[in-house]
């Protein structure tokens, strides 16, 4: 951009981002009668991220993810997808795949065609959905009924028709809530696959260690409000104080005057609360044998539940 | 194939499985000999006793297709919605209107083809001397425009319960009310009020067109006037309740 100043000619370069939020939500607020769901939440997600939406039940989760796959209108605030209203404009599905919380198909119609035709409807082959179902251990199921299928591979089914259409993004309510270990650990090593081909996910869940492996960012929910949006790495150190695991002969006693609890026999002490020497002077005090002190960091779980008793 | 053509695919593959094509290939199996002794009563077909003969001839086909639209509308839209069927066909490209088309095509129209429009090559052929071209097409927009005023509120109803048990007995409950209703109505109307015949009618204008014929005795006859009005009249009102769902469906109902 060229722009003149009395005579002069001065270069300014703009730069200008192009690149919108994929999903952007303002002030999202949804009433059910007179119970408030959401009381206005604001966050975004950026493109490229695995963003985890964590919070207790009755936390607003699954309202939040009906309103971004437009099965609920927001009673006040927008939620965007890539710039659009879902609720209207379900060409946005083309482009953005939902995996639901309790996934339903035709209970009459089998897998096998039920994937064809869902592979054609989004611009895919069938051969690709079979491959991806195989990959999901569904193959064998392919000839049933949607009818005589587990909930749990009826979930893999959704996770399947998801991933095959190579969506820009991918909005998951508790995806892994029907899986066995197995298959959640095989579905989080999809997502951490199509997140290195771009995709971005947005995923809502309980299993907070297994976000942690997986998630950039985290959105903790609790009472319709948001508690923290932020990095997964820069929430866990601003929110971490670690502990003390003392392994004693005297644990009851030590945690006593630590003002400790005892944790499958060990004595738990935050840090703030006792540092070693304290502790090594508490030890002497009871007549306590130290055997081992360990330090420990939050966990994911730890901060989530701080932050929602802090409400 | 568009995305439409497909969905409406996977649609009438579960609206259409077994015994669905059994019983239309049995129906069309047992219709001649029902037919024969039906039409061969005929030399030449006047509209009454073309009307009479329609009636009789598709009653049961009318019956399978009432049984169909109880199935896929009232039971299959609100079994759809309670379980999140139709919340997983929404996250593909489709819109709520296309969806809502798709299942009316293949839980409505498809069934009326079925049971209404195919048997009637039968139904002419054993009726030789038909020829009365104008009372089918009478019988066609009677027995459409009573069955739209159903459907409409089967959708609205399946769409206000979003339960497929729920949605069914309400269905059935308002169907099997609008029967009384009528049968009450023609009571009166047989002592003189027919305002009442004349409203419930709006739910089964054929009532009115078996007046017009005087099946009912020649107390209850109806003017050819106000049978064609009140046709029209439920016509519109099975037009307006479809658009009314349609509209509530794509711009009210949450999932």
């Amino acid at each position: 951009m060229l722009i003149c100043v009395n005579g002069e000619s001065l270069i300014c370069v703009i730069t200008v981002n192009h690149n919108l939020p994929i999903i952007e939500v303002k002030n999202l607020k949804k009433n059910y009668g007179g119970f408030q769901a959401l009381k206005g939440i604001d966050f975004c997600v950026d493109e490229g991220k695995v963003v985890a939406l964590v919070g207790p039940n009755g936390a607003g989760k699954t309202t939040t993810l009906k309103i971004l796959s437009g099965f609920l209108r927001p009673s006040e605030g927008s939620a965007k997808i890539l710039g659009k209203d879902p609720w209207s404009s379900p060409e946005l599905k083309k482009e953005v795949a939902f995996i639901l919380d309790k996934p339903n198909f035709p209970p009459h119609v089998r897998v096998r065609e039920f994937l064809k035709e869902a592979a054609l409807m989004v611009g895919k082959n069938d051969g690709k959905a079979l491959d991806y179902i195989k990959l999901l251990g569904l193959d064998q199921y392919a000839d049933r009924a949607f009818a005589k299928l587990s909930a749990g591979n009826m979930q893999k089914f959704a996770i399947a028709l998801a991933l095959l259409r190579e969506p820009k993004l991918v909005v998951a309510d508790e995806p892994t809530s029907n899986l066995d270990p197995e298959a959640r650990a095989q579905f989080y090593d999809l997502v951490l696959g199509a997140k290195r081909k771009g995709t971005t996910f947005f995923i809502s869940s309980h299993v907070l260690t297994e976000l942690e492996k997986v998630a950039d960012d985290i959105i903790i929910m609790s009472d319709g409000q948001i508690r923290a949006k932020a990095p997964l790495n820069e929430l866990a150190s601003s929110m971490s104080s670690s502990s003390f695991r003392i392994t004693t002969d005297k644990p009851d006693a030590l945690a006593e005057l630590l003002g400790g609890t005892v944790l499958e026999g060990k004595v738990v002490v935050d840090e703030h609360k006792a540092d070693l020497s304290a502790i090594d002077g508490a030890a002497k005090k009871v007549g306590a044998r130290i055997v081992s002190v360990d330090r420990v960091g939050s966990s994911l779980d730890e901060i989530f539940k701080k932050l929602v008793d802090e409400k | 194939m568009s995305t439409f053509s497909r969905f409406l695919k996977i649609t009438i593959q579960e609206d259409f499985r077994f015994p669905v094509a059994e019983i239309f290939a049995f129906l069309m199996a047992l219709a001649p000999l029902t037919l024969y002794v039906e039409g061969a009563n005929y030399a030449s077909l006047s509209d009454s006793q073309a009307f009479s003969y329609f009636s009789s001839a598709l009653g049961l086909s009318g019956f399978l297709f009432l049984i169909m639209i109880f199935k896929n509308i009232s039971f299959g839209l609100g079994s759809d919605l309670e379980k999140g069927v139709t919340n997983s066909f929404l996250t593909f490209p489709i819109s709520r209107g296309k969806y809502l088309t798709a299942k009316l095509i293949s839980g409505a129209l498809l069934p009326f083809l079925m049971f209404m429009v195919a048997p009637l090559p039968l139904v002419i052929a054993y009726a030789p001397n038909f020829g009365n071209y104008g009372a089918l097409l009478l019988y066609w927009a009677i027995t459409a425009s009573g069955y739209m005023v159903i459907i409409g509120l089967m959708n609205l109803v399946a769409m206000a319960t979003k339960k497929g048990a729920t949605s069914l007995i309400a269905g059935l409950g308002l169907y099997f009310a609008a029967e009384f209703a009528s049968g009450f109505a023609l009571f009166f109307a047989a002592r003189g009020n027919r305002t009442a015949f004349y409203a419930t009618s709006l739910l089964n204008p054929s009532e009115l067109w078996t007046s017009h014929y005087r099946m009912l005795g020649a107390s209850l006859t109806v003017s050819t006037g106000i049978a064609a009005s009140l046709t029209i009249a439920s016509a519109l009102l099975g037009i307006a309740l479809l658009l009314a769902s349609y509209a509530s469906f794509e711009k009210v109902v949450q999932l």
